[in-house]
C-alpha cells in the first residue's frame, strides 16, 4: 500500500479533464466562456476553434493545439481583467490553471498568480468535500 | 546565454561539483572554497571560450524565429543545446490570432522525429532579441574572480555542503576518500602530549609526534588530524583563524567555558545620547553595550587600550573584549582564543582566554588580587611582538591612605561612605569605589535585581552618593560604577536611564543633581 501523503501548500494541483465528462460538464464551453472579447470575436462558438499553431515562448518550436487553449495561454490569460478581485475564488483558480496550460500549480503558486485568499485558504478550498472545477492533486506516479 | 545567467549558473551544476572534486583530487591536499571557486571560474572561462570559438567556426546560422531559412539549410538551435538541424519542409502558419508566419520542419541531429519551428515570426520572442555579446569571456580570469568569485563560492558551498564526498573544516575542503586515517591511538597520543606540555599545540607540533608513513602528504595529514580533533570532544581549537592550536577541553578554566553570572547583562538597546554623554560612553569601554558581539563595529587598530576596571569584571577576574581590545589579538572564529598576558612590570606570563560568547577575557583573578585593584583602577593592554601575547599593566603608586568612596550593603540597600583606605594604584577618581563588605553587597545586589527600572535604581542610589559631595553633584561615571556594584548594566544603558529620570538633571560636565522637587 502506498503511503498516504497529506496535501500541503506545496502540493501540485491540476484540472482533471475527465472529471468534466464524468460530471456532465463541457470543458471546451467553459474554456470558451473565459475568452476575452477579441478572441471570442475570432471564435464565436467553441466549435469554431480548431487546432492551431502555437509558438513555444522559449524555444520557438511549434506545437499544434486547441485554439481555445492557445488563446487562453498566450493572450487572454495575460489580460488585466482575466482575473480580478471580483472573480470568485474557485473561478480564479480554474482560470489560473488554464492560463498555465494546465501545468500543475501549488496553492502557493496559485495564490501568487491570483492574489486572493492565502495558500492555506486555497488548500482548504481545493481539499474541501466537493471537487471544484475538476481541480485535483496531481497523482504521483 | 546572458552574462548574468552564465555567472549565476557557475558553481551550481553537478559538472562544477565534479570539477571541484577533480581539483582536490589532483592537488591531493585541502583547499579553501575561495581557491576552489577560482579554479572553477578559470575552467569555465576556458570552456566557454572554446565553446564560443567552436560556435563561431560553424557556418550554420543561429536560429531566430524572425529569420527565414531554406529547405536543405542547416541551422543551429541554441535552445536545444546548440544542436544543428536541417530544414526539410516549409509551410504556411495556421493561427488566425497571429500575424501570418511560416512553419519549417527541421530534422535535428541525433533525433528520429522531426520538429517544427516558427520562421518569419516577428512577434516579440526572447530568441528574436539581438544576442548579448559573450562578454564573459572578454574578462580575464582575475577580473572574473574579482567580480564573480563570491557568487560562485556561495553557489559552490551549497553544493559541496550537501555532498558527502567532501569534508569541511572551517573553510578548508578535502575529499573524504583521500583523508589519511587518524585512529584512536593518535588521538590518545595527542591528548597525552597536550596534557604534558600544558599548552595549546599546533597541528604541526602534534604531527611530529606521530609516525605517519612518508608517502602521506604532511598537509593532507594535518587536515585529517584537524578534522579528527575537531570531532573529538576532548579537544578544542583555541587558536587564531586558520591556525589551529589544540588544547584539552577539560583543562580550560570554568570561567572561560561559561560566562560568569556577574557579567550577564540585560539586552542593550540602541540609544541616542546627548553629545556630552556620548563621549563618556565611548570612554567607558564595556562589553555589556555589545550584546555579546565583540565583532560589532570596526575600530582602527591601536597598539594599546586603556580600560577602567568595573566591579563585575573585578569580581569575575575578567576584562571586556570590546572591538578595540579584540583588535589587539589575532582574529579568531572559534569560541575561545588562548593567549598569554605578560605583566609589563614583572614580566610574569600567564594564560588568558578571549571568549566570543559574552565578549570577555578570562584569566585575571589572581593578577587583580595580587595587586589589590579596586573598581576604577586603570589597566592598559598593549600589543606585543608575538601576536598571541598581550602586555598588561596597571598604574602602581606608593600605598597611602586616601579618602575614597566605600560601598556596603545595609539591610539590602546599597550605601556609601567616605573613608580613608590604603590604595596602591592609580584610578579614575570618578569611578573609584572600594568594596567595604562583599557579602552585604551581594544581598543588596539580590534586592537590586527586583527593580524593574534602571532609572528607579539610579534614583535610589543617587542620594547616597550625593551626600558625599558638598555640592550634591554626582558624575555619570560614578553612577555607572556604582550601579554595576549591584546590577550589570552597560554605560549606554546607564546614561540613557539618567536622561530618562525626572528626579535627576544634568548640570554639565557629566554631573547630575537632584531636581528641585526631589531635594
Amino acid at each position: 500500500m502506498s503511503p498516504v501523503v497529506r496535501p500541503d501548500t506545496k502540493t501540485l494541483f491540476h484540472i482533471d479533464t475527465r472529471w468534466f465528462e464524468e460530471n456532465g460538464r463541457d470543458l471546451r464551453a467553459e474554456l470558451h466562456a473565459a475568452l476575452c472579447d477579441d478572441c471570442r470575436a475570432l471564435y464565436p462558438t467553441p466549435a469554431d476553434a480548431r487546432v492551431v499553431d502555437r509558438v513555444n515562448p522559449q524555444t520557438g518550436e511549434i506545437q499544434r493545439i486547441d485554439a481555445l487553449w492557445e488563446c487562453l495561454m498566450d493572450h487572454c490569460g495575460h489580460q488585466p481583467n482575466y482575473i480580478t478581485p471580483a472573480t470568485p475564488l474557485t473561478t480564479a483558480l480554474f482560470r489560473a490553471l488554464i492560463a498555465n496550460g494546465n501545468q500543475p500549480m501549488s496553492p502557493e503558486q496559485l495564490h501568487q498568480r491570483i492574489g486572493k485568499s492565502t495558500p492555506a485558504g486555497i488548500l482548504r478550498v481545493l481539499m474541501g468535500a466537493h471537487i471544484e472545477n475538476g481541480i485535483v492533486p496531481v497523482e504521483s506516479t | 546565454m546572458a552574462r548574468s545567467d552564465f555567472w549565476n549558473s557557475v558553481g551550481t551544476t553537478q559538472a562544477d561539483v565534479e570539477r571541484a572534486y577533480a581539483f582536490l583530487l589532483e592537488r591531493g591536499d585541502a583547499a579553501s572554497s575561495r581557491d576552489i571557486a577560482a579554479h572553477i571560474i578559470r575552467q569555465r572561462l576556458l570552456e566557454e571560450q572554446k565553446r564560443l570559438e567552436e560556435l563561431a567556426a560553424r557556418r550554420a546560422p543561429i536560429y531566430q524565429p524572425k529569420g527565414t531559412y531554406e529547405v536543405g539549410q542547416r541551422v543551429i538551435f541554441t535552445a536545444f543545446d546548440h544542436r544543428e538541424g536541417v530544414v526539410t519542409a516549409i509551410r504556411a502558419s495556421e493561427n488566425p490570432r497571429l500575424m501570418p508566419f511560416q512553419a519549417m520542419t527541421v530534422q535535428l541531429d541525433g533525433e528520429s522525429t522531426p520538429r517544427e519551428f516558427a520562421m518569419g515570426y516577428t512577434a516579440p520572442h526572447p530568441l528574436n532579441e539581438d544576442r548579448e555579446a559573450p562578454v564573459e569571456v572578454t574578462l580575464s580570469p582575475e577580473e572574473a574572480i574579482a567580480q564573480y568569485g563570491e557568487l560562485v563560492r556561495t553557489n559552490l558551498l551549497q553544493r559541496m555542503n550537501a555532498d558527502k564526498e567532501f569534508v569541511r573544516l572551517d573553510d578548508g575542503w578535502f575529499l573524504r576518500g583521500l583523508l589519511p586515517e587518524i585512529h584512536e591511538g593518535y588521538l590518545n597520543l595527542a591528548e597525552a602530549a597536550i596534557e604534558q606540555s600544558n599548552d595549546a599545540l599546533r597541528t604541526s607540533d602534534l604531527l611530529k609526534i606521530f609516525e605517519f608513513p612518508p608517502t602521506i602528504k604532511r598537509t593532507a595529514a594535518a587536515f585529517a588530524l584537524n578534522v579528527a580533533l575537531a570531532n573529538d570532544e576532548r579537544f578544542e581549537d583555541v587558536g587564531p583563524r586558520n591556525s589551529p592550536r589544540w588544547f584539552l577541553t577539560r583543562l580550560i578554566p570554568e570561567d572561560a567555558r561559561t560566562r560568569p553570572r556577574i557579567l550577564e547583562a540585560e539586552l542593550a538597546r540602541a540609544f541616542t545620547l546627548p553629545s556630552e554623554l556620548e563621549l563618556i560612553a565611548a570612554e567607558l569601554q564595556d562589553e555589556a553595550d555589545l550584546n555579546g558581539d565583540a565583532n560589532q563595529g570596526t575600530v582602527s587598530p591601536r597598539d594599546q587600550v586603556l580600560l577602567i576596571l568595573t566591579y563585575p569584571h573585578r569580581r569575575a577576574g575578567t576584562l571586556p573584549l570590546t572591538p578595540a581590545v579584540r583588535a589587539l589579538l589575532p582574529p579568531f572564529d572559534h569560541p575561545r582564543l588562548r593567549f598569554y598576558f605578560v605583566d609589563a612590570l614583572t614580566q610574569e606570563k600567564f594564560v588568558g582566554y578571549a571568549v566570543n560568547d559574552g565578549a570577555y577575557i578570562a584569566g585575571l583573578s589572581q593578577w587583580f588580587n595580587a595587586r589589590k585593584l579596586s573598581p576604577g583602577a586603570y589597566i592598559t593592554l598593549k600589543r606585543a611582538s608575538d601576536p598571541l601575547t598581550v602586555t598588561i599593566e596597571y598604574q602602581p603608586q606608593r600605598e597611602r591612605g586616601l579618602w575614597v568612596r566605600v560601598a556596603r550593603g545595609v539591610n539590602g540597600q546599597l550605601t556609601f561612605s567616605q573613608e580613608k583606605r590604603p590604595i596602591a594604584h592609580k584610578a579614575d577618581e570618578e569611578m573609584l569605589i572600594v568594596i567595604g563588605d562583599p557579602v552585604s553587597l551581594e544581598a543588596a545586589a539580590q534586592k537590586a535585581r527586583e527593580h524593574t527600572s534602571l532609572t528607579t535604581l539610579l534614583e535610589e542610589i543617587f542620594p547616597e552618593l550625593a551626600k558625599l559631595s558638598g555640592a550634591g553633584r554626582v558624575h555619570a561615571k560614578t553612577l555607572y560604577s556604582a550601579v554595576n556594584l549591584v546590577r550589570r548594566a552597560g554605560p549606554r544603558a546607564v546614561l540613557h536611564a539618567l536622561t530618562e529620570s525626572r528626579a535627576l538633571s544634568s548640570v554639565g560636565g557629566g554631573y547630575f543633581v537632584l531636581t528641585e522637587a526631589r531635594r
